[in-house]
Parts: structure tokens; sequence; C-alpha cells
């Protein structure tokens, strides 16, 4: 009998080859495109510039403000050299504000900043949120956490006013390496969220106790990168609306937000100019890697190398993943965990949080950021960055990981379970991940 | 003087009479054979190999030992049929041995297979659903413990393998042209074992490549677009394709170096169109299975109940169709036989 023509056996193996063709074609690899000197020089002005009101550099808008949180980006991010963290004094008040007559009107909460500096306007305090709230303006850590217990969450320092207005704050995160986070490809992140549930057996996406975390998906099917809730995919969006709502800048990737004592409002016009925010981008992208630097002592050396040992030993490094992609030395998964409800804090600055739907399966890998859920904060730098936490109440690593619950309790539980002397050597693990200026 | 006697697969062979009575290798079909006895073992035994109905009558009247007792409590099973025919008869051809045997006729008579063997083959997927579905709850805390979980996985892989071993038993029944019946693996640990690793070696030596692609491409593919899940199933689908004909192929000659690529394409030459059963087919009703197991096996980790129900459903669905397609490639095997 006379067999299929070569031709027929040419077809099926091209028609089974193909998809994988297509796809090794369009495989997303990691993208690291450098950028050019004279936009990181426009950057770096840009970066720490005192903004005024109707500020020569703000042409088209109405400059610095009405509300804003400092006057210039390095003011904030200045631990360890330009672009590092900040301290207590500079964190950030956000609030989501959730009543029927919102939700009827918006179908969605509100939320936003309570800034700490007015220009041209009445500065913005709690009682301008609601009036059962203290007319406060600036608050600091401490004073949310004295606040009257009827005001505050019992067991955090989430304020949970009637009806359900959240308040928490915000630390400023160090953007050392941002350009590395920056070209993770998408999938690296969402591999991390799979290869965790697989070696936890098959855990459920949002899982209560086991370190499983989840890549947060936007709404534009990105997956986010950066923020404190990851909030934001690409390192341009986290400038441009950092821009916005820290220093009232409005750009054409984000509105400036609107005095809460003014709501109506209006700008003029956009303050930053496309161009002006990947300038700042460029700039914040040109800021080196951290480093880690071994103590010159050799018993502290040891103990650096065995502190590292015991970082993977105890769990820490389930999410605290040291290589991600092929960013080494990041200590991020860089996905979103919950921590428990100690560590709860609202929503996001972009997003809108909402409130878990209970006729809603959990595992809805789209929904916002729920307010215990806190991406990993990459380690990197992080013995320059104190302090700890997304609102800076610890002030040391050692109350930092203390404080660790939800998925995070285990890896606590472990490290408490440690000899004196092996969380000194963990400790003295930690205290090497520096800031890039301690190379010098 | 030599014994005298015919395989199961029709091959003349001889024995010297230090032979008698002992088990040696059939060298054309690699099936165990059993030289004759020079005299009955039993007052009033025939000195030939045992019909069916003489093996019968003697294992009614044998006195029982009590784990045999047991044994057939548990998996009541037709008794075997005669592995060869008798011995002043000539040779056979496959197609007049087949009639003869009642080997299946057409491809749905081999669907009733599996329900020859139904008590065996629900008793294991009942067994693997609880091993496999408590592994997976004590696997969360098991591995927060640091709890050496592996011993689980050992227990629960050498039930996967007796079952294996029930699976392939059809497959060797019928590639030595056996008739319908139940055939099952001996209680010995050792043809479960051999069986595991006859179906591990077949999947080291070929399907892992596609297998570790679809793993790579499911884990780092990000969000999978409906291209991606092309390429996955795809890649399943040839491992799974290869696997079988892979076993089938160890299994014609009893050979572990028979499953290699140039055998695999004669065996698929030789299946002609019938080859698309084995390569698109059962590789799809693979596939299904493997998906469906996994969603119950999440359901299980969530502490869903309806995932017991889905896992032992999907177990048992899986060991049937195993069952019918080697039973069914088998027999095309057998009448194909060059």
């Amino acid at each position: 009998m006379k067999g299929p023509h070569w031709s027929w056996y040419l077809l099926i193996g091209f028609v089974a080859l193909a998809p994988a063709g297509i796809r090794l074609a369009t495989w997303p690899g990691f993208k690291q495109s450098a950028s050019e000197p004279q936009m990181v020089q426009a950057g770096q002005t840009l970066f720490v510039h005192e903004w005024k009101a109707h500020d020569p550099l703000a042409s088209g808008g109405d400059g610095l403000g009405p509300v804003c949180n400092a006057a210039s980006c390095v003011a904030c991010h200045n631990q360890g050299g330009p672009g590092g963290g900040g301290d207590l004094t500079h964190n950030v008040t956000t609030y989501v504000y959730r009543s029927d007559a919102e939700a009827a009107a918006r179908g969605k909460p509100r939320e936003g900043v309570v800034h700490a500096y007015a220009v041209n306007c009445a500065p913005e305090t709690l009682h301008d949120l609601h009036p059962e709230l203290p007319s406060l303006s600036r608050p600091s850590l401490d004073q949310i956490v004295n606040l009257p217990g009827n005001l505050r969450s019992s067991s955090n320092h989430c304020i949970v006013a009637p009806p359900a207005v959240r308040l928490s704050q915000r630390n400023t995160p160090a953007l050392f390496g941002a350009r590395l986070i920056d070209g993770i490809p998408d999938r690296v992140i969402i591999a991390n969220e799979r290869t965790q549930r697989v070696r936890w057996g098959l855990a459920p996406k949002k899982s209560e106790s086991l370190p499983v975390g989840r890549a947060l998906r936007l709404p534009d099917g990105r997956v986010g990168h950066f923020g404190w809730k990851a909030q934001s995919a690409r390192l341009a969006d986290f400038v441009q609306a950092a821009c916005a709502n820290e220093l009232g800048l409005g750009n054409p990737g984000q509105a400036q937000p609107r005095p809460l004592s003014n709501p109506s409002y209006q700008p003029v016009g956009y303050d930053l100019t496309l161009e002006q925010c990947d300038q700042i981008t460029a700039f914040v992208a040109s800021l080196p890697r951290p480093i880690e630097k071994l103590p010159e002592a050799p018993s502290l050396r040891s103990d650096a190398v065995a502190g590292k040992e015991l970082f993977h030993r105890i769990g820490c490094a389930d999410c605290h993943m040291p290589n991600v992609g092929s960013v080494e030395g990041l200590y991020s998964d860089l996905l979103l965990h919950d921590m428990g409800q100690p560590l709860e804090g609202g929503g996001s600055y972009n997003d809108v949080p909402q409130q878990p739907d209970p006729n809603k399966p959990p595992s809805d890998p789209n929904d916002p950021p729920q307010p215990g859920e806190w991406r990993t904060p990459p380690l990197w730098g992080v013995a320059d960055s104190a302090p700890y936490l997304h609102d800076g109440r610890a002030p040391t690593l050692e109350k930092a990981i203390e404080l660790h619950g939800g998925q995070g309790t285990q890896a606590a539980r472990n490290f408490a379970s440690l000899s004196k002397a092996e969380q000194d050597q963990l400790l003295t693990f930690l205290r090497t991940l520096r800031a890039p200026s301690a190379s010098d | 003087m030599s014994i005298k006697f015919i395989c199961s697969c029709g091959k003349h062979l001889r024995a010297r009479d230090e032979m008698a009575a002992r088990r040696s290798m059939c060298p054309r079909c690699g099936a165990p054979v059993g030289v004759p006895s020079l005299r009955p073992t039993h007052p009033g035994t025939p000195v030939a190999p045992l019909t069916p109905q003489e093996r019968l009558r003697l294992n009614r009247n044998k006195p029982r030992s009590a784990s045999e007792a047991l044994t057939t409590a548990l998996f009541p099973t037709l008794p075997l049929p005669a592995c060869s025919p008798s011995s002043n008869e000539p040779s056979p051809t496959p197609k007049a041995y087949r009639r003869r045997r009642q080997l299946e006729q057409h491809w749905y008579e081999c669907l009733a297979y599996p329900f020859l063997s139904r008590n065996v083959l629900v008793s294991f997927a009942l067994v693997l659903s609880v091993g496999m579905g408590s592994i997976v709850l004590a696997l969360q805390s098991f591995l927060q413990s640091r709890f050496p979980w592996i011993a689980g996985v050992v227990v629960v892989g050498l039930i996967l393998a007796y079952a294996y071993s029930t699976v392939e038993c059809a497959l060797a029944s019928a590639l030595a042209g056996k008739g319908a019946a139940s055939y099952l693996p001996t209680w010995s640990a050792a043809d479960p074992l051999k069986s595991g690793v006859r179906w591990l070696f077949c999947f080291v030596a070929g399907p892992i490549v596609p297998t570790s692609l679809a793993i790579y491409l499911w884990i780092y593919g990000g969000d999978l677009t409906a291209l991606d899940w092309a390429i996955v199933v795809e890649l399943g689908g040839v491992a799974a394709a290869y696997w079988f004909l892979a076993i089938i192929c160890a299994n014609q000659r009893n050979r572990l170096r028979d499953a290699n690529p140039v055998r695999v394409a004669q065996l698929v030459q030789r299946l002609k169109y019938r080859a698309i059963v084995p390569v698109l087919i059962a590789p799809a009703l693979a596939i299904a299975h493997v998906l469906l197991g996994l969603s119950a096996l999440t359901a299980l980790a969530q502490h869903v109940f309806a995932g017991w129900l889905l896992l032992a459903g999907c177990l048992c669905s899986a060991l049937f169709w195993s069952a019918f397609f080697f039973r069914l490639l088998g027999v095309w095997c057998y009448c194909t036989k060059p």
C-alpha cells in the first residue's frame, strides 16, 4: 500500500511546531536599557529641585501643590544618598473612605493622601476627612497610634472610624536598583507565585499562614512591580504617581490631588510634561543597585556567612528570595503577601481597595490588594533604610522580624526560636545589605 | 531426550529433562513459560500443561492459605486461561489463534476488559485516592515542620506501581494472545517494582523532555494565552503518546532497550491508521485526566470535600481507560505481529 506523500509529514510537522516557534519569537526577556546621560542629568536636576508654587519648571500648571508632602523628591528619598529611603518624619498618611453615599455616587470607595503641606490653601486635617476625626494636620505615626481607642482598630495602627475610614501611613521606600526591578519580566513574578503554590502542596492562592504570595495583576493586565502594594507596573508609572501624589505635580500619567478642603479645585494644566517625567525616571533608573558588603572583622564575617545560611533555613528566603530572574541579591519575590491583621493598612495610592467579598472566591487574581497584603519589600540596602515595615513602626530589624504576622508568622517564630547568638548572626547578615554609598 | 511444548505465542519450544516442572522464558515473546513436568505433580493430574477447566478444578480442591483466601475474597477474578494450546496441535496462525482463544474481534469488545477486573481497579483507585489526598492534605503541615514526608510518597508510589502492573497485565496478556479475562500481577513486590521501573524508564527515555518543557512553560510563561495552552497541551500529548508507545515496545519482547524512537516509529508504522489511538485519542484522555486530577488535588488542598469524590472518580476513570487502551493496543499489536 502506498504511504502518504512526504509533504503531508512536512505539513504536520510545520503545524505542530508553529505554536512553539511563535512563542519563542515573542518570549519576553529581561529589559534593561541604559538611559541617555542628558536625560539622567536633566532628571537629577528635577529630582533635587525645590519646587515652588508657579515654579518656572512647571510652566504648564500651578507648580508645587496645592497640597503636597514635600517640596522635592530628595527631601524624602535621602537615606544613603539621593534616591534612598526616608525616616519617620517623612511618612505619608493615606486614607480609604468608604461611605454609602460615596459608593452610590462613584461605585467605589474614595482613597488618597492626607497631605502634610498646603500651598495657598488651608492645610489638610483628619477632620476634613470625617467629622469624628480630630482636627489634626500632618499627623505623625505616634499621634495616630495614640488616637482614642474607639477610632483605632484594637490591635494595629490603622484607624477605622465609622463609617469605615481607614487611615494608615507609608514610609518612603528606597529607589536604589529600581532599573533592575523594572526590567524583571511579568512572567518571572508570576513564576514565583506558581512555584510557591506548587512548593507548598498546591496551596490556595490566598493563604492565611503559608508563605504563598500572589502577583498583583493590574486592570490593564500588567503585573505590579513597585509600591508597598505593588500598585505600579513600571518605574515610569511609579514616578508619575509619586510626582502627582507627593508633590502635587500633575502630569499626563497621573492627575494631581485636590485638597480635601477644596474638592472642586481645578488645576490649570499639567505641571510636568511627559518628557520631564521620563527624565526623572531616567535618573531614578540610573541609581546604582545596593551592595552586599561583608564586615572587615573575620569573626563578624563568619557570622554574616552563618547568618545567611540561617536566613534560608528558617524560611525568610521563602518570600525574601535572594534572586528574582536575572536580578541577584534582591531578597524579594515581588509578590503580595498577607501579613495579618496587625499589619493591616488601607489600600494603595492608585488603585481602589475593596472589602473582601464573602460571596466571591478568594482566589481571584485580579483582586486589588487587601488591607493586610503587602509586596515583599526588597531587602537589598536594608541596613541603610530604617525604620522598617510599611509605616516605619519597627525601628530595628529585630523588631521588624518580630512584627511579621500572617504568612510571615512561621518565619518570625523560627527566628524567635533561634538562640541569641544565632539571631545575632542573622542580623549581622542583614546588616551586610547596604546602600550603594557604603562601597565608598 | 527433551520436553517439547508450545508457548502461548505459538513458538515451539524444547527443554532438557532437568528443566521439567520449572519456569523458563520464551525466546520469541519473552513471556514466562512453564516447562511441563515429566510426571504428575498431584495424583490424577495430567503431565501436560493444565487446561483452564483443569486448573480451575485443581484450585477449587486445593487447600488455600489464609492470605490466598483473603486475596480471593477481596479481588475475585476469573481463572487464568491456558497460556498455550495443546502440544499436539500444529502452531496456529495469529488469526486462527485469536478466534480459538476468543481474543477480542472488534475494538469495542476491549471495552469489556476493564470490567472483568473492576473490583481490583476500583480498589486501587480508592486506595490511591486516600493516599494521594492524605499526602496533599498533610504536605503543608509536613513542609512547615520539615517532616520527612517523602516516606508517604514512597508508599503511594508502591501502590501506584501495583496499579501500573495491573494495567500492564492487560497489555501483556493481549500481546501474548491470551483471551479476555482478568489478569492480575502477583502479590510479590517484584512484579510491581519491575513494572514501575519499566514505566519510569519509558518515561525517562523520551517523554520527560516534552513534559519538562510543558511544566517550564506553565511556570515561566506568565499568564498563559491560548497559544501557550495549545503548546502545553501539544507537549503533553507528545509525551503521553510516546510513553504509551514506548511501554508497548518494552513489553513486546520484555526488553527495556526496545523503548527507543526506532522501535516506536516501527510500531506506529505497523499499526497504520490505528496509530491514531495511541497518538491522539489516548493522550487526549490522559491530559484530561491529569487536569482533572490536579483540580481534585487543588480542591483537596483547599479542604473542599468534593475533591475526594473528584479524585476517586478521576483515578477510577483513568485506570479503566488505561486498561482498555492497553488491552486494545495489545490486541492490535498481536494481530499485526510480523
